[in-house]
């Protein structure tokens, strides 16, 4: 089997394009081929619709020609995304600051010529609609308690300000200062929504095209011969800036899109507590980005003499970390910082042919001290040094590698998406075009009454369609409901299992509690034997003081088998307790996600048979008998296949799943992964949630409240539950309406058309003999080239769908 | 200079497209006697693989050579003999003959009415005027008989045998393809597609396109419905075994080809830079060899 170069794909596209485009055009330039439109009535093409199905196709012809390759970069916290992102575009477009700034993702996009960065804002009504929400609600008296507190931190302050003054957002930012301004603003608003409990509009913003843009020249592909197309950098909100499934569910379909995708990891993270969480973020985003992701791995500049080889590096990260998930040629370890210092001083000096004061941009003593080490001064004026040791410093970086893989990648990915939309386009329309040139020239050597009885015949069938239909969306409600009520029963089953481990460990720590009571008094007894001995006694009334307060303490720590609070001297022994508990509710959890997954697929597929045997056979028994009545009467028509295909989700059960549990899981796994900073998980989860409190008398001792753990556990459940409806919402029902919809829309339209195209039948016969002999020798003459058309379209169409599946 | 010599009927090349390279040559002579404008069409085509051809069927020495091109600049009338002596020797297909006959009649209806011709030159023009009616005649009655079906039949077994033993794999793939369907369009095989109705044509023709797409698959080592660039149809082949004429030769087949009409067989033979719109980029054999059916046989 010889594969294919996409390139040749793409060619064989445009090429098809060119022919539907000159088939349209004769049909609208032949007088009374095509009509004008009919209210009431649809015909495959009327003169406007013909106009519109050329724009269409000249878009497709404009997305092959000018790829559009976007490249998603995503980067655990503090990975050093902004970096890697100043670093492609060589110049700071993204503030590098310590907090997170991207609640929407934002598009950078390579604008030849655009020296001095834009960002548009062109899809600003959303958010507009959302800020006059804002300020309806800032005006309530209930808020204004909550708004006191918002307004103590002074970014909270500042939007608060700008929304009550009934500020708009601008739609065009210049410069990276204003570009920082308007994404810090668009932050703040995300997350002040959040807190006011106002709905964000992330479906208004969940298509690429949505999205704010920045416009900029990158410094790096204005040196490089650039492919034919148009680099995009998508920056994600990091996975701690996303709460809401909408935001998750829209991150995912993002990357799954994009033409390839780069994972930013701190080398540092490799060996720390972090690496678990860096590996479960990685896994997940290689689940939707088979063989484009691309993982790079920052900081490899901060290795000390002894560190790891690039080697070994390369494989750490590919076979342990990603467990084998990616090739280890796709793993890069790189400095971004070098690359980012580097690519700016040659910006700058391609600009402004010098750099600039060191003393206004601190920048410059980085890359000073990075490119000639600490006595950089001497030389930075020297400005043959400086592009020589800029242009080594990217050497060292070693992005250059990576760089050139990825972007070959996204060229490859794009090219594909771009012709598997025109395929499928191409398909439609040649189709669209037999049936209406065949139709109508069939249609002239029949009589009126043949005609009118196919037409009231294709009424019957688009019925029939209509009530397989209802009964499919009334099948897939029913299932819906069976499975947010299975999904409802598996969280009540956690609360229970919950509340029995809780017990028994309960059991477990009173008994430590008498263990560490019942040594104490026995080590309190063994003071008192020895009291008398030695230097003792020189502090004999000393001690006399002290006893008294122990003793009193003692009453306070006396075992009580029934007091829900347990209570430990030891620190330690708290902690391994609270760790344990943690760990069997964790386990609860998983088990019961890994329960519901199941279901939830059994639940899915059962409906995809369902809807396959029921659904589609019926639909295909029409189809075949509407076939065989047009057939008679000499009509060939090529009618859309239903297919299966189209009913696929987006996304398993599975991954819904892991949202929901994740997400509602939190309060109670945190702290596993950040134990022995009790403060810190205190202070994120509120000390009443876990019973935390210490007692600062003369010893420290730590008590843990069984009750509250139980309640803030069932709380955790109970959200779950809440979350429920709406993840369900967003994850099955949604597509999976969509996808019903979509089955039966194409084939209804299709059937209309064709009737449309019979009621023009019966008006072209009213027509004269020479004109109806005319309009044959036309509708033959623009009939010709069709057929091998269609035939090649659909051939093109099943060749990029192996390429895309080969490919990924 | 290989290329350069003439090419006879002991020249490779002339077996390999025994049936197209001497009937298209014969069509071309005739239609290249232009009585209007004298032989300025006879002059253009003494370059090339046309004019090898005549080269070769003059014969090849140089004596005779100047001979004919002293009789040729004296005008006609020595293409005229020419062209006689030269029907005699070959023998010609339906196809050729129709044509040439049809080439003959213009010719009659202009040496009459042109003042400037001789009478040698009008009574040469008659003589084989009757001639080819007379051949005419003798094939309109070979045509019913019985065994013309048969002869045609023969002839697809004959360049389906030759196409599969290798004596085609100097061309490209989809020039094995177009010079296995030119030699069957000039021999009996085209005079029997293009004497009958299309029902009985198009059975004829469904065989033969079964046939090429299966030999081009297999010659290819992919399935009929395999994909693949349309380039890689229209490379040729390397080998030390490949004839050097075999581009010109398949340059020379199609030489009337319109790219808008027959757009394959116009990229086959001419290898423009950019194919037609018509063609695609990516092929497969059953398109390849469909297109071809349609583009030579189509009436």
């Amino acid at each position: 089997m010889h594969k294919q170069n996409i390139e040749t794909l793409r060619d064989e596209a445009l090429r098809l394009i060119t022919l539907e485009i000159n088939v349209l055009k004769k049909m609208i330039g032949e007088s009374g081929v095509l009509t004008e439109e009919k209210s009431g009535e649809k015909q495959t093409f009327d003169r406007a619709s013909a106009v519109k199905h050329i724009e269409v196709l000249a878009g497709e012809q404009n997305k092959l020609n000018e790829l559009e390759m976007v490249l998603a970069v995503v980067g655990t916290m503090k990975a050093g995304k902004s970096t890697t992102i100043n670093a492609i575009v060589g110049t700071e477009v993204l503030p590098n600051r310590n907090r997170p700034m991207t609640a929407l993702p934002t598009l950078i996009r390579h604008t030849p010529g655009q020296i001095e960065p834009v960002l548009k804002f062109d899809n600003d009504q959303p958010i507009h609609i959302l800020m006059d929400t804002l300020r309806n609600s800032l005006k309530k008296p209930e808020n204004s308690s909550a708004i006191k507190e918002l307004a103590r931190n002074s970014d909270m302050k500042e939007i608060i300000t700008l929304i009550e003054k009934g500020e708009k957002f601008q739609t065009r930012y210049k410069g990276a200062d204003e570009i920082f301004l308007f994404l810090r603003n668009l932050n703040d608003l995300v997350r002040l929504s959040s807190e006011l409990k106002i709905d964000f509009p992330f479906t208004a913003y969940d298509e690429i095209h949505e999205l704010p843009v920045i416009e900029v020249e990158f410094a790096h592909l204005r040196e490089t011969a650039q492919a034919k197309g148009r680099l995009t950098l998508l920056d994600t909100p990091g996975s701690n800036e996303s709460g809401q499934p909408h935001l998750k569910k829209m991150l995912r379909e993002q990357l799954s899109k994009a033409s390839a995708v780069l994972a930013i990891l701190d080398y540092g993270q490799l060996k720390s507590d972090a690496e678990e969480e860096v590996r479960k973020e990685l896994s997940n985003v290689a689940s939707v980005t088979e063989g484009r992701l691309y993982v790079l791995v920052n900081r490899f500049d901060q290795k000390d003499r002894n560190g790891d080889t690039e080697e070994v590096v390369k494989t750490c990260v590919a076979d342990s970390l990603m467990e084998g998930r990616i090739p280890v040629g796709n793993v890069y370890p790189v400095s971004a910082k070098w690359a980012y210092l580097a690519n700016y001083a040659r910006h700058e000096l391609y600009i402004n042919k010098k750099l600039p004061n060191p003393a206004q941009h601190p920048w410059v003593a980085d890359f000073g001290t990075a490119a000639f080490g600490p006595l950089w001064k001497s030389k930075i004026g020297d400005v043959i040094a400086v592009k020589e040791t800029a242009d080594a410093l990217w050497k060292e970086s070693l992005f250059d590698a990576p760089l050139e893989k990825v972007i070959r990648t996204a060229h490859a990915r794009a090219a594909v998406y771009a012709v598997e939309s025109s395929a499928a386009k191409l398909v439609d329309m040649a189709e669209k075009m037999q049936n209406l040139l065949n139709t109508r020239a069939t249609a002239l050597g029949k009589s009126a009454h043949e005609l009118e009885r196919q037409i009231k015949d294709l009424k019957q069938d688009i019925d029939r369609v209509e009530s397989i239909e209802a009964e499919a969306k009334l099948n897939a409600d029913t299932k819906l409901k069976e499975l947010t009520k299975g999904t409802e029963q598996v969280f009540v089953g956690v609360k229970t299992h919950i509340a029995e481990s809780l017990k028994k460990y309960f059991k477990e720590g009173k008994q430590l509690e008498k263990q560490a009571i019942d040594s104490k008094k026995a080590a309190e007894n063994k003071q008192e034997k020895t009291k008398s001995s030695g230097f003792a006694e020189i502090f004999a009334s000393l001690i006399g003081t002290l006893d008294k307060r122990l003793s009193s303490i003692n009453a306070d720590i006396d075992f009580n088998p029934n007091d829900p609070v347990m209570k430990f001297e030891k620190r330690n022994d708290a902690e391994k307790l609270i760790n344990k508990i943690q760990k069997s509710i964790s386990g609860i959890f998983e088990n019961a996600e890994s329960v519901m997954k199941t279901g939830m697929t059994e639940i899915l597929a059962a409906f995809q048979a369902d809807f396959k045997t029921g659904v589609v056979t019926e639909t295909d028994k029409i189809l075949r008998e509407m076939k065989e009545h047009l057939g008679k009467d000499g009509f060939v028509m090529e009618l859309p296949i239903p297919s299966t295909v189209k009913l696929a989700l987006g996304f398993s059960g599975a991954d819904m799943m892991e949202d929901i549990v994740n997400e509602r899981q939190k309060p109670v796994t945190r702290s596993r992964r950040k134990s022995g900073v009790w403060g810190t998980v205190c202070g994120w989860i509120g000390t009443d949630d876990w019973g935390w409190e210490d007692y600062q008398t003369t010893e420290q001792f730590y008590e843990i409240d069984i009750r509250k753990i139980q309640d803030a556990a069932n709380r955790s459940v109970d959200q779950a539950v809440d979350g429920l409806a709406e993840a369900v919402g967003v994850y099955i029902k949604k597509p999976l309406n969509a996808g019903i919809n979509n089955f039966f829309a194409g084939f209804k339209e299709s059937v209309e058309q064709i009737r449309g195209d019979l009621m023009q039948g019966i008006r072209d016969q009213e027509k004269s003999k020479v004109e109806q002999h005319e309009l044959i020798l036309k509708l033959s003459a623009l009939k010709k080239n069709v057929p091998d058309i269609l035939t090649d379209s659909r051939e093109l169409k099943k060749d990029v769908e192996q390429y895309g599946a080969v490919a990924a | 200079m290989s290329d350069l010599a003439p090419i006879t009927s002991d020249s490779k090349i002339y077996q390999v497209l025994i049936s197209s390279l001497p009937n298209k040559f014969i069509v071309d002579f005739a239609n290249g006697i232009d009585v209007g404008r004298d032989h300025l069409r006879v002059q253009r085509q003494r370059t090339g693989m046309g004019a090898r051809l005549y080269d070769g069927f003059t014969g090849q020495g140089a004596r005779r050579q100047a001979e004919i091109n002293a009789s040729l600049i004296d005008g006609v009338e020595g293409s005229l003999i020419w062209l006689g002596e030269l029907t005699e020797s070959l023998a010609l297909s339906n196809y050729a003959i129709v044509q040439v006959n049809e080439r003959l009649s213009v010719i009659t209806q202009n040496v009459t009415t042109l003042a400037h011709y001789s009478a040698d030159t009008r009574h040469q023009v008659e003589k084989l005027s009757i001639h080819f009616n007379q051949r005419c005649d003798q094939l309109n009655q070979q045509i019913y008989r019985i065994d013309f079906e048969q002869r045609a039949e023969r002839q697809l077994e004959q360049v389906f045998n030759k196409w599969a033993a290798g004596r085609l794999n100097t061309f490209s793939l989809a020039g094995r393809c177009y010079a296995a369907m030119e030699e069957l369009r000039w021999g009996v095989f085209g005079d029997y597609c293009r004497i009958h109705n299309n029902h009985i044509r198009q059975g004829f023709l469904g065989d033969l396109a079964n046939r090429a797409i299966s030999q081009l698959a297999n010659d290819a080592s992919m399935e009929p419905g395999d994909r693949s660039e349309m380039s890689s149809w229209l490379a040729r082949p390397t080998g030390r075994t490949l004839l050097a004429d075999a581009t010109d030769a398949l340059a020379y087949l199609g030489d009337g080809s319109n790219p808008e009409v027959q757009p394959f067989v116009f990229s086959i033979t001419q290898l423009p830079e950019q194919t037609p719109l018509s063609v695609p980029k990516i092929c497969n054999a059953d398109r390849l060899a469909r297109a071809l059916v349609s583009e030579l046989f189509s009436v």
